[in-house]
């Protein structure tokens, strides 16, 4: 049982993944939430089961053009037999920005040499298991945000938690439907105080023996809605077809896809897409790989990869 | 010569493709081909029995460029003559050998000639550049033709029963035979071969056979008997997927086949001999013989192909009853053929009405088919070559085929006489929008729009040129424009000539006017860091766009923040707040300029104190 629990989950994570979420405008948090296969959905919780042993660690990249570039690092694991930790830490330092200078009268006034900007930040995520009776799951969710971000004539930083409440019903072998919902202030950027926010979201998942290789695979589908107090609308659709076998020892192969959107913004709805592979082996080890991209309209298509290593 | 020569008018045209607003950029619409009517006047003879050998049977000639090739048929001489087209002056001979020679055939640089007609005969392959001998291929059939296709020469010969009807397919680089198919009498072989676009072969015999996969398993895809051995040749004729070809036995008929099986479509009865048809789209136009007529007279119809039957669509009767042998030329509008009965005639005839426009009385008995290229007519005596055409012939071109804006183009007008009289000319052009004159040679001087050359004199069998130089202008809109500039000339008030026009010059050239540039001068984004607290009118400024350049702020994720477009001058600013009128927060970003199929970006800091 703990076995289709963790492969459910897994399964539901992926989907999420393919889900687009808008949470927060801290650079490297909207390129996590944008590109990263893993942590885009739910406003980037974690949502990996807290009955899952062992630990993850994992770094990501993401280039979006210009040369901004972000870099990220999270670990999660167990912290008792109902508890899971999550940390993710990141950093924004884009380079090559030039300076520029203005006149007294509002004209050109030439070269102003570079400029610095960097920002960094973390989140720590606990999800904690309350109810575990039959076919459900509930499992409570808490998140801290923290962010500095500093600029030629300004610093700033801010922290913020929200909470929220996961639920997983199964629906006989190999399918089990999950909800979640988050609420509480969500970072704005540092310095720029914090938005009220919820996300709602559903996801289906469902394990075959018989996939379209012939092999054991399987599929999930969700969905995904963020409303701001600022007014904004965010939402997306999202799916993932994995082969292989979750949760046991082999290689399964991801490959997933979806639509974003994003209201107030002129934003068209945008697909993205990515693969990804998790290779487990017998002694408990595993390594993942995956690669996501986003196409960001005028900025161009944005890769995210990631590496990970899992352990006993 | 009248007065009235001494005043020739030429006026040049830049067809309307020129826009006249920026809302449609792509013009690619051609003006109507300027149609070439007669009355012509000879413009030059060649004289064959001066050189030495002669075109009793009427080999008729083709023009390839600015070459006419004749060869002599029946004169116990086979021989080509490369004629210059314009003026008529031999450029070169050559002497095959055999006492009589087909009309030649033409393709990628050779020429194709069958040899021979009392024995031996063959077909031949010539280089046009140097004249070297490629192959010959012996038959043992007479009257042959050679007609390539593509990488393979069809050789054939056997109309007047000398030898076996074999159609030989050789390689027609080589002569190498590939393969051959010999049919015992009354397969009848003459004339040229026909082919369909699906390389379908249909030979000009008896019966008439179609020979399909010629490159790899010729086989007879079908066949259709016909009233006809031995009264004449099908001659037949592919337009679309229907052939159609003549019946030269009673009862006369053209007929019209499908290509794809073979059945015939329907029959038009005539009530006397029949000559070869021409077809242009789905105009058939053939002679018949009115035998039932005391004289016997010719008649030329025009038939239209309604799918399961035929409508005739005009006839007219050219009291010449020797037309039968020559198949009519469909060009340019116009039906030209020949006949001998009423004198050696060139007639030309409307082809959407049948109306005679023109004849002219020739100076040679046994006069072959007419060859038309660029405003000419060419048909071959038993002695002579001759051209026909507008007193004054004139050709234009432009140095380029493609221009960009601000490119000086250059195009020359020559006009000759040859065969004409002395002119003064006045030439006119009248500048379209989009063009700027720079200059033009022998005195053209601007007035208004109007370009004129004035008092320009032409003698009688000489040419003569001026260029004009024009600007494209600059500041186009962008897209691609194509211009067709016709010249022309009319002869006002002279009795001769009334209402005559010169054989067009048309060109084409191509203007494509690039997209403006994103921005005119260097691009700058200034300040950055953006504090609108501390900035000039609380902006930060894009300086250097083009009109049409558009600005976009976007966050890192690709979110928009704020476009505008520049509409007037080269600077758009922004104030820092989003299209909701909302302050930024502060943060890194992306700036993006677009316009003209070209992107550029960069990073802006903006600092806001949220």
């Amino acid at each position: 049982m703990r076995g289709l629990m963790i492969s459910l989950v897994l399964a539901t994570v992926s989907a999420h993944a393919a889900i687009a979420s808008s949470v927060g405008e801290g650079y490297g948090e909207s390129l996590l939430a944008l590109t990263s296969a893993r942590q885009a959905g739910s406003g980037g919780v974690a949502l990996e089961d807290p009955w899952r042993q062992g630990q993850v660690v994992e770094a990501t990249t993401a280039l979006v053009s210009a040369g901004l570039q972000w870099w990220g690092l999270s670990v999660q694991g167990g912290a008792g037999p109902r508890l899971r930790l999550r940390f993710d830490g990141y950093a924004f330092t884009p380079t090559d920005v030039t300076g520029t200078k203005e006149t007294a009268d509002g004209s050109f006034g030439g070269s102003g040499g570079a400029v610095g900007m960097s920002e960094w930040g973390a989140h720590v995520t606990a999800q904690l298991a309350v109810v575990e009776a039959g076919p459900w799951r509930v499992a409570g969710l808490g998140r801290a945000i923290g962010l500095v971000q500093r600029m030629p004539d300004e610093q700033s930083s801010g922290a913020a938690v929200e909470v929220g409440v996961q639920a997983q019903r199964v629906m006989g072998s190999g399918r089990a439907l999950t909800g979640w919902l988050l609420a509480g202030p969500v970072g704005r950027g540092a310095g720029r105080g914090f938005a009220g926010h919820v996300v709602a979201g559903v996801g289906l998942m469902r394990q075959v023996s018989e996939g379209l290789l012939g092999g054991a695979g399987g599929y999930a589908v969700g969905a995904e809605g963020e409303a701001l107090t600022e007014g904004l609308m965010h939402g997306g659709l999202g799916g993932v077809y994995w082969v292989g076998r979750l949760g046991q020892v082999g290689k399964t192969l991801f490959l997933r896809g979806g639509l974003r959107s994003a209201s107030g913004t002129s934003q068209a709805v945008r697909p993205h897409g990515g693969l990804g592979i998790l290779w487990r082996m017998a002694s408990g080890w595993g390594v993942q790989c995956d690669l996501a991209a986003a196409p960001l309209g005028a900025l161009g298509l944005a890769p995210c990869a990631t590496i990970g290593v899992r352990m006993p | 010569m009248t007065a009235a020569w001494l005043l020739l008018i030429v006026s040049v045209g830049w067809s309307a493709d020129w826009p006249t607003d920026g809302g449609s950029l792509r013009r690619t619409g051609d003006a109507p081909d300027a149609r070439v009517v007669p009355p012509f006047v000879l413009k030059w003879t060649f004289d064959m029995k001066a050189q030495g050998c002669v075109n009793p049977a009427g080999a008729s000639p083709i023009v390839v460029g600015s070459t006419v090739y004749q060869g002599t048929r029946g004169g116990l001489c086979g021989w080509v003559y490369a004629l210059d087209a314009r003026r008529g002056t031999l450029l070169w001979t050559y002497v095959s050998g055999y006492d009589t020679m087909t009309t030649p055939s033409y393709e990628n640089g050779c020429l194709y000639l069958g040899l021979g007609m009392s024995g031996p005969f063959a077909g031949r392959a010539i280089r046009v550049e140097d004249r070297a001998e490629l192959w010959t291929y012996g038959t043992s059939c007479d009257f042959v033709t050679v007609t390539p296709h593509g990488e393979t020469a069809y050789v054939q010969g056997g109309s007047d029963g000398v030898g076996s009807a074999t159609l030989y397919a050789v390689d027609s680089t080589t002569g190498a035979l590939r393969w051959s198919m010999t049919d015992a009498p009354p397969m009848h072989l003459g004339g040229t071969p026909a082919f369909d676009n699906d390389g379908t072969l249909v030979t000009p015999g008896w019966p008439l056979l179609a020979i399909a996969d010629l490159g790899k398993a010729p086989h007879v895809k079908w066949s259709v008997t016909y009233v006809g051995c031995p009264c004449g040749r099908p001659d037949p004729a592919i337009s679309g997927d229907r052939v159609y070809f003549r019946q030269g036995a009673v009862p006369h008929a053209i007929i019209a086949v499908d290509m794809t099986n073979g059945a015939v479509a329907w029959t038009l009865t005539v009530g006397g001999g029949i000559g070869p048809c021409s077809v242009h789209a789905k105009r058939i136009v053939f002679n018949t013989i009115d035998d039932t007529s005391a004289t016997a007279s010719g008649y030329v119809y025009a038939v239209e192909d309604l799918g399961d039957h035929p409508s005739v669509v005009w006839t007219t009767n050219t009291l010449d009853s020797s037309v039968l042998t020559r198949r009519p030329l469909i060009a340019n509008g116009m039906v030209y053929l020949t006949g001998t009965v009423n004198g050696d005639v060139l007639y030309a005839l409307d082809l959407n009405t049948g109306d005679i426009v023109w004849t002219h009385t020739l100076s040679a008995n046994s006069i072959s088919s007419v060859a038309y290229a660029n405003g000419l007519l060419y048909c071959a005596g038993a002695t002579e070559v001759q051209c026909f055409g507008k007193p004054i012939s004139l050709g234009l071109e432009v140095d380029k085929a493609q221009g960009n804006p601000g490119d000086l183009l250059i195009y020359t007008l020559t006009f000759d006489s040859y065969g004409g009289p002395s002119a003064s000319v006045t030439l006119t052009e009248t500048l379209p929008a989009g063009l700027q004159f720079v200059s033009a040679s022998d005195g053209g001087s601007l007035s208004g729009s109007v370009l004129a050359w004035n008092g320009l004199s032409v003698s009688a069998d000489a040419v003569r040129t001026v260029t004009a130089t024009v600007r494209v202008r600059s500041d186009l809109t962008p897209g691609t424009y194509t211009f067709r500039p016709t010249a022309f000339v009319t002869y006002p008030g002279d009795p001769a000539y009334n209402d005559m026009t010169s054989d067009p010059a048309v060109t084409t050239v191509t203007v494509t006017a690039a997209p403006p540039p994103v921005y005119t001068g260097p691009l700058r984004v200034y300040p950055n860091p953006f504090i609108p607290a501390r900035a000039v009118r609380g902006t930060v400024k894009f300086e250097g766009l083009s009109t049409g350049a558009t600005v976009g702020l976007y966050t890192p994720r690709g979110l928009k923040v704020w476009a505008k477009g520049l509409v007037t001058g080269s600077v758009v600013e922004w104030d820092g707040r989003n299209e909701a009128g909302r302050l930024v927060a502060s943060g890194m970003y992306v700036w993006v300029v677009e316009g003209g199929g070209k992107t550029s970006r960069g990073k802006l800091v903006v600092e806001t104190g949220r």
